[in-house]
């Protein structure tokens, strides 16, 4: 019986947010709404209890002596709390450098391991169809180069403006790079279209299927 | 007042004369006495220094001033001083106070001018050059008070220009004449001929053609804007149903064209092999960081991918970055776990949500090596194969900086297809392997369903989704098409 309740409601809120076809209305308004505030309800129970009652709560509350450094965190949360009040907001400053910091910390030397030195080495190809394995390869690689460089020289502001050693260059390859640029967003544009296409599908696969039953 | 101290009793200072008052009664409740002559016309010494020191006004001022009312006192001044001298002044007072009732606007007899007054004033400015009365000078103090002209500024000059001899302004020169600007006519000069660009023609053309039109009436206007946006909706409409009919009617007549004629792509394929190399009972740790938002495309991928792993009797870890996906993933592991006979806890178990910043992913493979969070692993070198489900970029950038690089883990990953353009140079790097496998969207879903033979909602939603872009590509088509020939005609026209 819930589980009917539940396709209904879901069916409903469906066809009010398809609604805004029409024109902006109520309806559409209110599954927004509907939307948002449970999004966030659901945030915060889930972060009560999957990650503060768990990871900082029961620690504290099974033996405070012996976990103590377990204060350090609720301190530091405590004072994030103060940024609400702007004459108290400069006790939050120091939870968040310490955010921050880490975050930063991590951020940057997860960057250079997991992104930009893999990628510098998997731009370093070979060119040649005898080492890169083959004509198809080759070209390939080719495009690889020629788009790197290209994108690069793009966003290379400060040369090819005046004449000068190199600027002729400069200027084709970023024209080239521009090119790639539009390629790459046409890219990005039309998996987004097939993106919503499959999540239309998907709605009327439910709305036919698990609300209507005309679809096994 | 010389602060000179009195004894009580002393009504009047001794030093300059000034009346004094006892202490605590204000001068306003003492009347005043009236001032004898005596004080009137002998000042004390700090009045005089107080008021006007003599050497401090010009040369014969006093004396003079003083001189001329003596004169007019005895009658001894210039003629036309004793004539105004003689005029009986007093006499119209009183005559002026006994008057009767004056009519409005009428002026007494008493301050009407005498009949020669005019005659008076001109004798007196004759005798006054006569006499050749020297202007009057100004004394020291007061040519000290004089401003001192500031630097850089130019006093103004003497007005130029004639006289006025009419008008209201008669005497007054310089005045703005403003007959040379209407009256005078001035000569043309010649100007050299400009050019205009072909746009700016282009541009003037279209601007005279737009006021040559004919004016039209209000109400058709009106009417041709209701056509236009009827017309306007109409089309929308029309791409509305299209679209609409293009993912139902494929779904309804429950069509499976793609089964049998669709490709599946390479990185779907090395997914699969990854997961098909795993050794049973392999650990794998599976991520589920998407939100409802891209549901429809990651339920799909993680239900064929999770049937997959319990096929192969891989023990499946589960953890999410975002709470939405912690929800969703859990329904769709305890569909698969049951359709494999497993409870949690046996096949797979889930830790549910983890904070989705640098530091979430590297705790989880920390913290399932430490703290005994599962019991399935005892480091990061027992996880055989993380598994990445990418609602978005960065929760895969994230597992890959954080965990993939520094612990060197295999990886897969599926994600939406607005994720994909930004995770394919992972996959495509072959120098490192950072992404072993790739699937994409709810076609990569399709794909894998394909390979593991066993036809899911992705290939079935599969021809619906052939059908929409094969629609989509056709209305792109069309309102080119219209769009050139709009503008073929309005040239031909033109």
């Amino acid at each position: 019986m819930s589980e009917v309740f539940a396709v209904w409601i879901a069916a409903i809120l469906t066809l009010m947010v398809y609604s805004y076809l029409l024109a902006d209305n109520p309806l559409y308004r209110l599954a927004q709404h509907l939307f948002v505030g449970s999004s966030v309800g659901y945030a915060v129970v889930v972060v009560v209890h999957n990650v503060l009652r768990p990871w900082l709560f029961a620690p504290l509350l099974e033996d405070a002596t012996a976990n103590w450094p377990y204060f350090l965190p609720l301190l530091l949360g405590l004072l994030l709390l103060t940024k609400a009040r702007g004459s108290s907001a400069w006790l939050g400053n120091s939870s968040l450098a310490f955010l921050f910091g880490v975050g930063a910390a991590l951020a940057i030397g997860g960057a250079l391991l997991g992104s930009f030195l893999p990628q510098i080495q998997a731009s370093w190809v070979s060119v040649l169809p005898g080492s890169a394995g083959g004509g198809p390869a080759a070209a390939n690689n080719i495009l690889l180069a020629l788009g790197t460089i290209g994108t690069l020289s793009y966003f290379y502001f400060t040369m090819g403006v005046r004449k000068g050693p190199g600027s002729g260059f400069v200027r084709v390859s970023s024209t080239v790079g521009r090119w790639v640029l539009l390629i790459t967003f046409g890219a990005i544009f039309g998996n987004r279209v097939m993106a919503y296409v499959s999540l239309l599908i998907e709605r009327i696969y439910f709305l036919l299927g698990d609300w209507l039953g005309l679809v096994g | 007042m010389c602060d000179t101290p009195h004894p009580a009793g002393i009504t009047e200072c001794t030093q300059c004369g000034a009346r004094l008052l006892p202490l605590g009664v204000s001068p306003s409740e003492v009347p005043l006495e009236p001032l004898r002559p005596a004080e009137q016309s002998t000042p004390s010494r700090e009045d005089e220094g107080a008021v006007v020191e003599e050497s401090d006004l010009g040369e014969g001022e006093i004396g003079e001033d003083v001189g001329v009312a003596e004169k007019v006192g005895d009658g001894t001044g210039p003629p036309w001083l004793r004539k105004l001298e003689a005029t009986p002044v007093g006499g119209l007072a009183e005559e002026a106070a006994g008057a009767e009732k004056l009519e409005r606007g009428e002026l007494p007899d008493w301050l009407e001018l005498p009949p020669d007054f005019d005659e008076m004033l001109s004798e007196a400015a004759l005798i006054a050059d006569e006499e050749g009365v020297a202007a009057a000078q100004i004394p020291p103090w007061l040519e000290a008070l004089r401003p001192e002209p500031e630097e850089g500024v130019e006093e103004p000059a003497q007005a130029a220009g004639p006289t006025e001899a009419a008008g209201l302004l008669r005497g007054i020169r310089g005045t703005l004449g403003i007959e040379p600007i209407l009256a005078i006519s001035r000569r043309s000069v010649p100007v050299e001929p400009v050019a205009p660009s072909t746009a700016a023609q282009e541009r003037a053309e279209l601007f005279g053609a737009v006021v040559r039109e004919p004016a039209r009436p209000g109400v058709m206007i009106a009417q041709r804007r209701r056509v236009e946006t009827l017309a306007a909706s109409s089309a929308r409409w029309m791409m509305y149903l299209i679209l609409a009919a293009a993912a139902v009617v494929p779904i309804l007549l429950g069509s499976r064209w793609s089964e049998t004629n669709m490709t599946v792509t390479g990185g779907t394929t090395a997914m699969y092999e990854a997961i098909e190399g795993l050794p049973q009972g392999a650990v794998v740790l599976v991520s589920h960081d998407y939100d409802p938002g891209v549901a429809g495309e990651m339920i799909p991928q993680a239900r064929v991918v999770l049937n997959h792993l319990l096929e192969r009797g891989a023990q499946v870890i589960s953890v999410s970055l975002t709470p939405e996906g912690a929800r969703l993933s859990r329904r769709v592991l305890d569909e698969v776990g049951a359709s494999h006979g497993y409870a949690e806890g046996e096949g797979y178990q889930t830790l549910g949500y983890v904070v989705g910043v640098e530091a979430g992913p590297r705790a989880v493979v920390e913290a399932l090596a430490t703290a005994g969070w599962s019991d399935l692993v005892g480091g990061a070198e027992d996880i055989a194969l993380i598994v990445e489900f990418a609602g978005a970029p960065e929760y895969l950038r994230l597992w890959l900086e954080q965990v993939q690089g520094p612990y060197g883990i295999p990886m897969v990953a599926g994600v939406s297809a607005t994720a994909d353009p930004f995770a394919r140079p992972y996959y495509r790097n072959e120098a490192s392997r950072q992404l072993m496998g790739l699937m994409t969207g709810l076609v990569g879903a399709a794909e894998y369903e394909l390979l593991s033979g066993e036809a899911g909602p992705a290939l079935a939603g599969m021809d619906s989704q052939s059908v929409v872009h094969v629609a989509i590509v056709l209305l792109i088509l069309v309102g080119n098409v219209a769009y050139f020939g709009g503008r073929l005609r309005g040239r031909k026209s033109g």
